[in-house]
């Protein structure tokens, strides 16, 4: 590059010169010419653009002049007698109705401001109304004697209307107002054409865009008084009042992009007409003005490049041929002549230079000859590093120790020109080397070499090893050589006569030795000797690098397999403890309830043992919980949930414990704090944890509970506080409060219970999505915990908060039905009496309507549960209802069924029906219907699959109380055959079962088509891995975890879930929602 | 080096000259499908469509081709219609009444619609909001609904002393038991008792007018299902029952009163909107609009025959006067 860049510049100045010259003039005189056409164009175009403005103006003008003008004739007249003035007016204002369809109401207001009369084409007329407008502009405006012209509004936001009122009257204190269609001016504007791009806009007093082509720009209402054109004909009102203010400005034009743009004033509203052409197309004419001018130019450039280029060739020509000579010179030509024939002084020049080159050449020659030689000596040495560095990289690129073996053997006998080699390893306690591995050695003299070890000091290895140095063996067959004995005749029999034997030295270690061999008699030379050397230092290091990798490996491995045998053992624990502990309180709770109707004198004992079982199921819930953490081995599952069901799920389950020590709950929650990402049943437990410890430690006091969401240090944090009354701590006991098995004191465990693991484990779950737990307390007055989590858990990603979410929403919607009332609006006594007779019987409580009218307002005072709803009916059809319903957001809830001979159930449907019926009613079917739509959940089957006996026990006498019919199973195989006797409703699944265990029983029930859909709930004691969910995922509604759950909530919960799962029928779908409450 | 140099002053000379694109669009006649359940190809609409293209400059034959389907109100047949022109690839669509208008609906989301004679576009499910139309649907709202008060208005001018206004209508139409519900927010005003009746045979049609008594007075539908309005106008002459009716139409057959959007004005008010859609505008740019022109009829001759005495004001108000 640097040699060929100077080549054309002195060429490249002479054209410029020449070109500049020409060219130049060329061009200024192309652009002056362009740009006076420039001028004079948009002269004429703002001319034109200005002359199609002011006839809109005149136009628009014109249309609201002839309006005032017809309605101030109404007004002319006074009357003494206001009846009679009214009369005459309503007279006028229907002329004027019909004269002009632009105006659709008409209105006639007294000297007080009390509208007398209003005439309208749409609405009903109305006389002596009254309605006061005294206060309204346009009542005020037109007393002065001016007309008033009010702002654009917008009838059924899309027809723009304008009032007009102008004052009449004896004395101009009476007014007529008209409401004036303004579309005939969006006509006048949209019939405006400037080319074919262009077009107008009208622009009131405001800067508010009234009228335009594109008429949902209209509609958007929108303010232009930033646009430049706009500012600056309001600024000139002045000026506009002259009707001359137009100046083709170029700005911004409406939509983006640059206009040319003219407006004129409509003087007697205030209002602007504006025409805008965008520029590209305005100038469209000044184009071929451009392509003229650049014609000429480029002719003109094209004439002076041509004649320049010849110019400056001749004058460049010789100098080039000399530069170019001696460029080639420089280059190491040095054979080269140059040849300049001009008789000047260049050819002078060009002879010196052909002088010197020829002296040049002859020393050049002698120098070339050593240059050679040195360049084979360094070239032969590269070839030694590169190959010693290339052994180095393939000893690195592997951490197997016989790969490392392999390659620094094999590399070894490359890099010394050897025919094939060995390596051993050095086993230090015993003092001999063992054969690790060969390169080009059959496999049976392989053994024949391993057999034998070579001890330290014998052969040429064993020398090597104990000097610490390389040792040559010139001829092999030499007995004075020192060759180990049974190496001799193998190496021998394999043509080999010399060899070298090399220690592998680590920091003076002796980790083996390298021996490499070739059949040819003599030395080694002293660079191979050398360069091996540093070889067998790289491979010394290779090898101890291979094998501490290898004893790493071995120990992950262990270590690996000691974890997951820990994790299998806490599973399996939770469930083996569990279990029969979940037995023992379940018998005892049964014993209880015996013994307290038949023998009081054993109530005593078992209520100790039932103390006890929960206190020790809790102690265990609350050790695997906190093991679980300490081993790493909890995970969190993120989910976005609403923070405030929630909370009062929490306020429910304590309220008992609150109830029995005279305690008051109150909830301090804003409405509006939302939904957070966090686990969702871990806030639930430790709040619940500071809840109930609240609870626990206050008598006949006050509990207040308050959630907050708050914006600190960039990110948003949810606040839970539980406040109490009660005892309160010293600062000591609070500093100590969430240690693990603490306490404030020792003596609160026995007068309070617990396990004192709670707080410490709410307080790390806390923790381990970001948060914290805190304490404030003050003895004897009480104490605040406070809990904050941030809004977004660490580790929520959106997938999982999606996730949640959508969880979240298939949540049933627990409302607590009071009512069972259904409301039947038919017009057929007949069908009213027999319908109230089979409902009423069925359970409901009915209320009648006789007709379409009564019932929409018997909906809105009862708001029943239900209404059935017939379509024909003599005063509106069924339809109407149906949408005036859905149409109440009061009433919108209510499930209506239509009952009807007319078939056109997507007609009912699309309005909203929950069901439709046709005449004559399946009663069963309504009955139903309505019982579904009513919550209703008698006489269902539920199938409990469990296998241990107790369990299955009290699930089944508890579901049967509630009204369930049970089937029960021990097993999933045994499940299986009680499905293919019967299908339930729905499923009660353990999960750890003999046989079949509950993941392999749902496997089978989601394969076969007839039990797909039936809703499994799984009961289990088993602690979910992400595995076990995953393996659930979609095939399980909702998960309930048994030692969370006394016998009674454990109940009360299947119970709910069960009722809500079977009451939102078929369609739900499944989720992988988990329950799980605490016990402190 | 000094070649690109040279080819960058070339283009950048060249960049200067205009690149000529003839911009030539090929000149058809647009095709406008009719869709309407009229009995004749010149229903008042089309007519006034035919007339409001013509005066906006669009030459029928040279500019503009009319398809016209009308089914005679054959309400099965519509739908068919409606997916003929669309097989037909016309340019536009123009429907007269709700019927026509939903089948033109289904039949097409691609090809403009413009409507007519739809009383209320937003409660029939044809538009979702008047300012901004969904889809490829606009046109012009005949107010029907809007109107039914000031309909009863008529009435009551005419018989000052008039009680009782039957409301007759078909069960399945919907718009028609919306304009019921609009009325009985005035009836009390109006010093009125609405009778709403639904009908689904004739049988039952005939049965209700049995139970109009003299000086009650009938309220005739907009929609033409089981051609209710006709029995209406027929009972209305032969029982001397005043009738109320929403279209001029009815009045030049005997009707004695109607107040309502004028059919040929619809017709050219729509042509705009053709128009403005020929030349480019998307339709869901264009507003439903209101019918400009509202027209109050009076047959003189029905008045007499049943002795009603019309009053200065409806002379004065009425657009029209049948003598």
């Amino acid at each position: 590059m640097s040699d060929r860049a100077p080549r054309g510049r002195l060429f490249r100045k002479y054209v410029l010169v020449l070109l500049v010259l020409v060219g130049g003039v060329l061009l200024v005189s192309s652009l002056i010419e362009l740009y006076f056409s420039y001028q004079e164009t948009k002269a004429a175009l703002v001319r034109l653009e200005r002359e199609k403005a002011v006839a809109a103006a005149a136009r628009i003008e014109q249309f609201v002049k002839d309006i005032e003008r017809h309605l101030r004739w109404t007004t002319h007249a006074a009357f003494d007698d206001p009846k009679a003035a009214r009369d005459e007016r309503e007279i006028d204002f229907l002329r004027l109705l019909r004269n002009i369809p632009a105006i659709t109401d008409l209105a006639y207001v007294d000297a007080s401001g009390k509208e007398q009369l209003r005439v309208s084409r749409l609405a009903l007329d109305e006389v002596g109304s009254g309605r006061d407008l005294s206060q309204e502009p346009k009542f005020k405006e037109p007393r002065s004697g001016n007309t008033y012209f009010g702002p654009v509004y917008f009838r059924n936001e899309s027809e723009p209307y304008m009032t007009v009122a102008v004052p009449g009257g004896g004395y101009g204190a009476e007014i007529s107002t008209a409401e004036v269609n303004l579309k005939a001016i969006w006509d006048v504007i949209s019939q405006i054409r400037v080319g074919r791009a262009g077009y107008a806009y009208v622009v009131d007093s405001l800067g508010h865009l009234i009228a335009h082509p594109d008429i949902s720009l209209v509609l958007q209402k929108r303010d232009l008084s930033a646009l430049p054109q706009v500012n600056a004909a309001r600024g000139d009102r002045a000026a506009s009042t002259r009707n001359d203010g137009g100046i083709g400005i170029i700005a911004s034009g409406l939509q983006g992009g640059r206009v040319l743009t003219a407006h004129a004033a409509i003087a007697p509203l205030g209002w602007w007409v504006f025409v805008e052409q965008p520029l590209g197309e305005a100038f469209a004419p000044l184009q071929s003005a451009i392509a003229r001018s650049a014609v000429l130019f480029i002719a003109g450039l094209v004439l002076s490049v041509l004649a320049s280029v010849a110019l400056a060739r001749k004058m460049v020509a010789p100098i080039r041929t000399l530069q170019a000579g001696a460029a080639r010179i420089g280059a190491g030509e040095l054979g080269h002549r140059i040849d300049v024939r001009t008789g000047d002084e260049l050819e002078a020049l060009a002879e010196e230079f052909n002088r010197s080159t020829a002296r040049l050449q002859e020393s050049h020659e002698g120098l070339e000859q050593k240059v050679a030689e040195r360049t084979g000596e360094l070239a032969r040495m590269v070839d030694n590093l590169r190959a010693l560095s290339q052994s180095s990289q393939a000893l690195s690129a592997t951490l197997e120790l016989r790969a490392v073996l392999d390659t620094i053997v094999a590399r070894a006998a490359d890099l010394s020109g050897a025919h094939g080699g060995g390596i051993y390893e050095y086993d230090e306690a015993r003092q001999e080397f063992h054969v690790s591995a060969t390169h080009r050695m059959a496999p049976e003299h392989f053994e024949a070499v391993r057999a034998a070890p070579i001890r330290l000091g014998e052969g040429a290895l064993g020398l090597a090893g104990a000097r610490r140095m390389p040792v040559q063996v010139r001829d092999i067959l030499d007995p004075e050589e020192s060759v180990a004995p049974h190496i001799r005749p193998i190496l021998s029999r394999l043509g080999q006569r010399s060899l070298l034997a090399l220690p592998l030295l680590r920091e003076q270690r002796l980790l083996g030795g390298l021996v490499v061999w070739r059949p040819e008699v003599g030395s080694f030379p002293t660079e191979i000797v050398d360069t091996l050397q540093t070889f067998a230092a790289q491979s010394a290091l290779a090898i101890q690098n291979a094998r501490l990798f290898q004893e790493i490996q071995e120990q992950s491995r262990q270590l690996e397999v000691a974890s997951q045998h820990k994790s299998q053992f806490l599973a399996n624990m939770s469930h083996e403890l569990r279990t029969p502990l979940n037995a023992i309180i379940g018998v005892t709770e049964m014993l209880l309830d015996d013994a307290r109707a038949l023998r009081p004198e054993d109530v005593e004992p078992l209520e100790r043992i039932l103390r006890a079982g929960k206190h020790l199921l809790a102690l265990i819930n609350d050790i695997l919980d906190l093991s679980k953490i300490e081993a790493g081995k909890i995970e969190l599952h993120i989910e976005s949930f609403v923070i405030t069901p929630l909370i009062e799920d929490v306020v429910t389950t304590v309220g008992g414990l609150a109830e029995k020590n005279g305690n008051r709950i109150v909830l301090e929650v804003p409405a509006d704090i939302g939904r957070m990402s966090a686990d969702a049943l871990r806030v639930r437990q430790a709040l619940l944890n500071l809840a109930s410890n609240a609870s626990k430690f206050t008598e006949n006091g006050l509990i207040t509970i308050t959630g907050e969401r708050r914006h600190e240090a960039g990110r948003e944090w949810v606040t839970f506080a539980v406040t109490d009354t009660g005892i309160g701590m010293t600062p000591a006991q609070t500093a100590r409060l969430f240690e693990d098995f603490t306490q404030a004191d020792s003596s609160t465990t026995r007068k309070y219970g617990g396990t004192g693991l709670g707080l410490a484990i709410s307080r790390r779950f806390c923790r381990m999505m970001g948060g914290d737990i805190t304490v404030e307390s003050t003895l004897g007055a009480g104490s605040t915990f406070t809990m904050r989590l941030p809004a977004k858990a660490e580790g929520a990603d959106t997938a999982t908060a999606l996730e949640g979410a959508l969880v979240e929403e298939r949540r049933p919607v627990l409302r607590p039905s009071t009512t069972r009332t259904v409301l039947v609006i038919d017009d057929d006594p007949t069908v009213r009496d027999l319908m109230e007779r089979f409902l009423t019987k069925e359970g409901f409580s009915v209320v009648l309507a006789e007709g379409a009218v009564e019932g929409l307002r018997r909906a809105r005072e009862i708001h029943p549960a239900a209404i059935t709803l017939d379509v024909l009916m003599s005063d509106l059809d069924g339809w109407t209802v149906l949408a005036a319903l859905k149409g109440d957001p009061e009433l919108a809830d209510i499930p209506v069924i239509l009952v009807t001979i007319v078939d056109e159930k997507n007609k009912g449907y699309a309005l909203g029906a929950a069901d439709y019926l046709i005449k004559p009613i399946d009663r069963d079917r309504l009955a139903r219907v309505l019982r579904k739509l009513c919550g209703d959940r008698a006489s269902r089957d539920v199938l409990v699959i469990e296998d241990d006996d107790t369990t299955r026990d009290v699930l089944r006498s508890a579901l049967a109380r509630d009204g369930w019919s049970v089937a029960q199973a021990e097993n999933g195989r045994v499940g299986l055959t009680r499905l293919a006797e019967r299908v339930p409703d729905v499923i009660l699944l353990d999960l750890m079962m003999p046989e079949m265990d509950g993941f392999e029983f749902i496997a089978e029930l989601r394969s076969n088509p007839d039990w797909r859909h039936i809703p499994v709930l799984v009961v289990t004691a088993r602690d979910l891995s992400e595995e076990d969910r995953r393996r659930l995922s979609g095939g399980v509604q909702q998960i309930i975890q048994k030692g969370a759950y006394d016998r009674d909530a454990l109940l009360s919960e299947v119970g709910r879930v069960l009722a809500a799962t079977v009451a939102r029928g078929d369609d739900i779908e499944p989720t992988n929602e988990i329950r799980r409450g605490t016990v402190s | 080096m000094s070649i690109p140099a040279r080819a960058w002053v070339a283009a950048a000379l060249l960049s200067l000259v205009p690149l000529v694109t003839a911009a030539q669009e090929a000149r058809r006649p647009y095709r406008i499908g009719v869709l309407n359940e009229a009995w004749a190809a010149n229903h008042p609409t089309v007519e006034g469509l035919k007339a409001g293209l013509r005066e906006l400059g669009f030459s029928e034959g040279r500019d503009v081709a009319f398809d016209v389907r009308f089914t005679e109100g054959n309400s099965g047949a519509t739908p068919v219609a409606a997916a003929e022109l669309v097989r037909a690839g016309v340019d536009v669509i123009f429907t007269s009444n709700e019927a026509a208008t939903l089948a033109a609906k289904a039949a097409t989301q691609k090809i403009p619609v413009v409507f007519t004679l739809v009383g209320d576009p937003v409660a029939a499910g044809i538009v979702k909001k008047l300012a901004r139309p969904e889809a490829n649907l606009t046109g012009v709202s005949s107010l029907t609904t809007e109107l039914v008060p000031k309909r009863l208005e008529a009435l009551k001018t005419l018989i000052p002393n008039l009680r009782r206004v039957w409301a007759i209508y078909h069960g399945g139409d919907l718009p028609s038991s919306a304009a019921i519900v609009k009325a009985l927010e005035v009836t009390p005003r109006l010093g009125l008792e609405l009778m709403p009746r639904t009908v689904l045979t004739a049988d039952q049609l005939e049965q209700i007018l049995k139970d109009v008594r003299p000086g009650d007075a009938l309220l005739a539908p907009d929609i033409a299902t089981m051609d209710i309005p006709q029995v209406i106008l027929e009972a209305s002459l032969a029982s001397r029952i005043p009738a109320v009716f929403s279209a001029e139409l009815w009045v030049t057959h005997g009707g004695l009163v109607s107040y309502g959007a004028d059919y040929r004005a619809q017709g050219v008010q729509a042509a705009r909107l053709v128009a403005k859609i020929l030349r480019g505008t998307r339709p869901q740019d264009l507003p439903v609009e209101g019918a400009e022109k509202i027209s109050l009829a009076v047959n003189l001759k029905t008045a007499t025959l049943l002795g009603v005495n019309v009053p200065r004001k409806i002379l004065l108000r009425a657009d029209m006067l049948q003598r």
